[in-house]
């Protein structure tokens, strides 16, 4: 017998699946899951607590941080409307506000993978999807902007004078630009090799030749991440980095030939150093050439028989847990609840150590909020005072700001038409402490109805006690809400919208249109219409505001650009006071007008051929018999070699009396020819002639025939 | 600065915070550990294991099982029950192995042995409610006494 001995076996060794039992080290696993992994020690991991549940959607699809205001930002995606939708949260993960709808997924797309990055107090929302045609436009959330808060964005990226939409693939910050990979220009879209970096300080704007070019056209970007000194460009089986600081010192280069990235979610950078999932499994890398860590998981080979099913690699995601110092890659799996993580312990950089994760649900997405604890609530509550200046459709909202405020909050207000959805009408900034401050309506309320207002004030990410949730401002403190009702749409009267003048230079027709206003005055909107012939020009739907005014005048002038020849643009404008629902057309839809001139109708003459008045060497000199010309039309002429030759129309002004002369000049010796005539006044043709491509088909009696003689 | 995870549920529009529950979303999960095998004699010896301490540290009340098998074979599994702590406890429990011998014509236990063998492996998992606080597995020790050694190699000479 021998002697008993003890063999100790620390915990917080990570797992090793795939070096053999005889080379092992004794302290390794062959299973190790949900615990942090210490030197020497293992803890079992923490869980996650719901905080909050968007409406109307089945998957939080994506999740950010929003450190310009200290919120969390949310995208959702519901997979019956296929909408995505994008939600401002509290930086504690409570009180969703919806912020508006982004777009509706085709159903070829699927659930949508979402890319956010924040630059310059704006958030960009990318579609990760490789078919440019069913990509949706990248967003950016401006909450400064309180009435139209999402946005596209857009640039003239080929230069034809017009901006465009932008579809990039994926966004990212870096040092003071962003970068948008895999989008041309809106007429050459599908440029996946292509990165295209923003102005300094201003990620709104892109110029067309800032760019880089990362390898062979059809391979595309998947990911764009900072490591190091540098900012890499991962394609599936290569990666690029782009060297430098600015324009003048930017390059890029070819940094692993060998390994990229499966997909952009899939990587995380965290102190310098960039962790991604390749085609075979983890990888890190600071630049350059990239180092497997890979290895211990043995993903080849078989898991643990109970584990968690691994979904498709390329829906799974990165993230950071900052307190546990983990690296995690989540691969969700539809239709389970559970959801299998790799979780790399960064505790100590020269023992990267795995371990397996089971969350209890399926995740889809992840985020990092850093919130301060040194800011602190606004102290005092608006008191809400009664409305002032009610009418059917405005209001001017009235407080009292309280007496212990700090003077440097904002004052949200909000309102609910009855038992309606609150919506934020507007913010301001609090004026003096103590005093009252007012704030009037921007949009069109509805006539006799209750609406409802609540009131409060906001530092940085923080509310007034009890006003905090913004899904709920009914339950805010009673002192700052109160309501008021809208008076009766008024009977408003028709405008009489009518053309007093008309007017023509060189450059420009202009119409003079009027209309009625008597008191109480509204405001009015004149809108407007066109079509390529007097007979499609579309009805109030289509129309466009062209302009619109609080009061008088109750004359407006409208210029269109003068046209001399077709093609011609044809006009329909309509008026209508603000909040009515009567639309009028300008002279009740009696004409149709156009931007050639002040003619509101057809000639209604027609000339007639008459006959040889002379002929000479190349020349015919032809008749032309008058039928009720008006003195300002013109006179226009086909003439072609008889019986298949191409027609060629000149015109001349018409000449008062019964008749006219119209020759024709150049002609071949013993040659038939057809000639043709009509009148043109603005843009419209006498009866029965309005066909210029073919003037053998104008009325009969005004065609007629010659032969030139020869010499 | 404190920095907040959270996460985004699929099939739910619920939005989670890491680390501010026991549960993944009122849903229970277990932590556990499984060891390497070791062969203490080697891979061609054989060992009597007669015990193997579990050492852990914790607050949070949870019931943890220690299984050992030897061979691949479970041959013990012993559940310890930790109560709630104020602060952090650290013990060290023994969990004896054995494997009984029993009368087949009686059906009663005669004796009990420690078992016998090469390989051995520990697992420790806790049941699948873990609660608020801590649990730290530190480590485990494993008592033998090699019966066999292995093979010395056999060298053939000229």
């Amino acid at each position: 017998m021998g002697e008993r001995q003890v063999a100790r076996l620390p915990f917080g060794s990570g797992l090793d699946r795939a070096t053999g039992v005889m080379a092992v080290e004794p302290t390794a696993f062959a299973d190790l899951r949900n615990v942090v992994l210490y030197n020497g020690k293992a803890q079992a991991r923490r869980g996650m607590l719901s905080k909050s549940t968007l409406s109307t959607t089945t998957d939080v699809i994506a999740l950010a941080p929003f450190r310009a205001q200290g919120k969390l930002i949310a995208v959702s995606w519901d997979s019956a409307t296929r909408q995505v939708a994008i939600h401002a949260l509290a930086g504690t993960g409570t009180a969703p506000v919806l912020v508006g709808n982004w777009f509706v997924a085709a159903t070829q797309v699927g659930r949508p993978v979402v890319i956010i990055a924040e630059s310059y107090g704006r958030l960009f929302f990318a579609h990760d999807f490789a078919d440019t045609g069913l990509r949706a436009t990248t967003y950016y959330y401006d909450p400064a902007d309180t009435v139209t808060p999402l946005k596209p964005l857009q640039a003239d990226l080929d230069r034809d004078g017009t901006t465009a939409d932008i579809k990039f693939r994926g966004v990212q910050t870096y040092l003071s630009y962003l970068i948008g990979w895999g989008f041309g220009t809106d007429s050459d879209a599908d440029r996946p090799e292509i990165a295209r970096v923003s102005m300094p300080g201003d990620p709104l704007t892109f110029v067309p030749e800032h760019l880089f070019y990362a390898g062979q056209r059809a391979s595309p970007i998947l990911a764009g991440w900072p490591a190091g000194n540098t900012f890499l460009l991962l394609k599936e089986t290569e990666s690029y980095e782009i060297t430098g600081y600015d324009r003048t010192t930017f390059a890029i280069r070819p940094a692993d030939p060998l390994y990229g990235a499966v997909a952009h979610r899939l990587c995380v950078t965290v102190g310098g150093i960039l962790y991604f999932w390749s085609l075979e499994g983890p990888r890190m890398t600071t630049g350059g050439r990239s180092t497997d860590i890979a290895v211990p998981l043995d993903l080849a080979g078989p898991s643990p028989s109970d584990l968690a099913a691994e979904g498709d690699v390329t829906l799974g995601f990165a993230y950071y847990l900052p307190f546990d110092r983990c690296v995690c890659w989540a691969f969700p799996t539809d239709g389970t609840n559970k959801t299998r993580e790799y979780c790399l312990s960064l505790r100590d950089e020269g023992d990267r150590r795995w371990s397996y994760w089971e969350r209890g649900v399926r995740i889809l997405c992840a985020g990092t909020v850093h919130t301060s604890t040194a800011g602190f609530a606004p102290p005092g509550a608006p008191t809400y005072n009664a409305a002032s200046g009610i009418t059917h459709n405005k209001v001017r909202y009235n407080w009292t700001n309280a007496a212990n405020a700090i003077g440097d909050e904002t004052v949200e207000i909000w309102a609910a038409a009855g038992a309606g959805t609150y919506v934020l009408r507007g913010t301001v900034t609090l004026n003096t402490p103590g005093a009252a401050q007012y704030f009037d309506e921007p949009l069109n309320l509805d006539p006799s109805t209750t609406y409802n207002v609540a009131l409060r004030y906001k530092r940085g990410s923080l509310y007034n006690a009890g006003a905090e949730n913004a899904g709920a401002p009914g339950s805010w403190p009673v002192g700052s809400r109160g309501s008021f009702t809208t008076t009766a749409a008024p009977v408003y009267p028709n405008p009489n919208f009518r053309l007093t003048a008309c007017s023509r230079d060189a450059s420009y027709v202009t119409r003079t249109v009027a209309w009625d206003n008597p008191a109480p005055i509204y405001g009015w909107e004149i809108f407007e219409s066109s079509g390529s012939s007097s007979s499609t020009v579309p009805d109030f739907g289509s129309a466009v505001l062209r302009a619109s005014g609080p009061d008088y005048p109750g004359t407006y002038n409208l210029s269109t650009v003068r046209q001399y020849a077709e093609p011609f643009t044809f006009y329909r404008w309509f008026f209508r006071f603000v909040g009515d629902v009567t639309v009028y057309e300008l002279d009740l839809g009696s004409t149709i007008l156009n931007n050639e001139g002040c003619e509101t109708s057809p000639p209604v003459g027609r000339p007639d051929y008459g006959l040889i008045a002379a002929q000479g060497e190349g020349y015919t000199d032809i008749q032309v018999n008058h039928n009720t010309p008006a003195a300002d039309e013109q006179l226009q002429s086909a003439i072609r070699e008889s019986p298949a030759g191409s027609w060629l129309i000149t015109e001349r002004p018409v000449i008062t009396g019964a008749s006219q002369i119209v020759s024709f000049g150049g002609l071949s010796y013993n040659t038939n020819y057809d000639v043709a005539f009509r009148y043109r006044g603005g843009a419209y043709y006498n009866a029965g002639a309005e066909n210029s491509a073919d003037p053998s088909t104008w009325p009969a009696l005004s065609q007629g025939g010659f032969t030139q003689p020869g010499p | 600065m404190a920095a907040r995870v959270f996460f985004g549920q699929g099939g739910g529009g619920a939005i989670y915070a890491a680390g501010e529950s026991a549960l993944d979303g009122g849903n229970a999960f277990d932590a556990r550990a499984r060891t390497a095998r070791i062969a203490p004699a080697g891979a061609s010896g054989e060992c009597i294991f007669p015990a193997v301490w579990v050492v852990l540290t914790w607050t949070m009340p949870v019931t943890v099982r220690v299984t050992a098998l030897v061979d691949g074979v479970e041959v013990t599994s012993a559940e310890i029950v930790l109560p709630s702590q104020a602060t952090r406890v650290t013990e060290r429990r023994e969990i004896g192995l054995s494997i009984r011998l029993v009368d087949a014509h009686l059906n009663i236990e005669v004796a009990r042995f420690s078992p016998r063998g090469t390989w051995l492996q520990v697992e420790v998992k806790t049941t699948p409610v873990l609660a608020d606080g801590e649990l730290i597995f530190e480590g485990i020790e494993a008592e033998f006494e090699v019966v066999s050694e292995s093979a010395a190699a056999l060298v053939s000479t000229p």
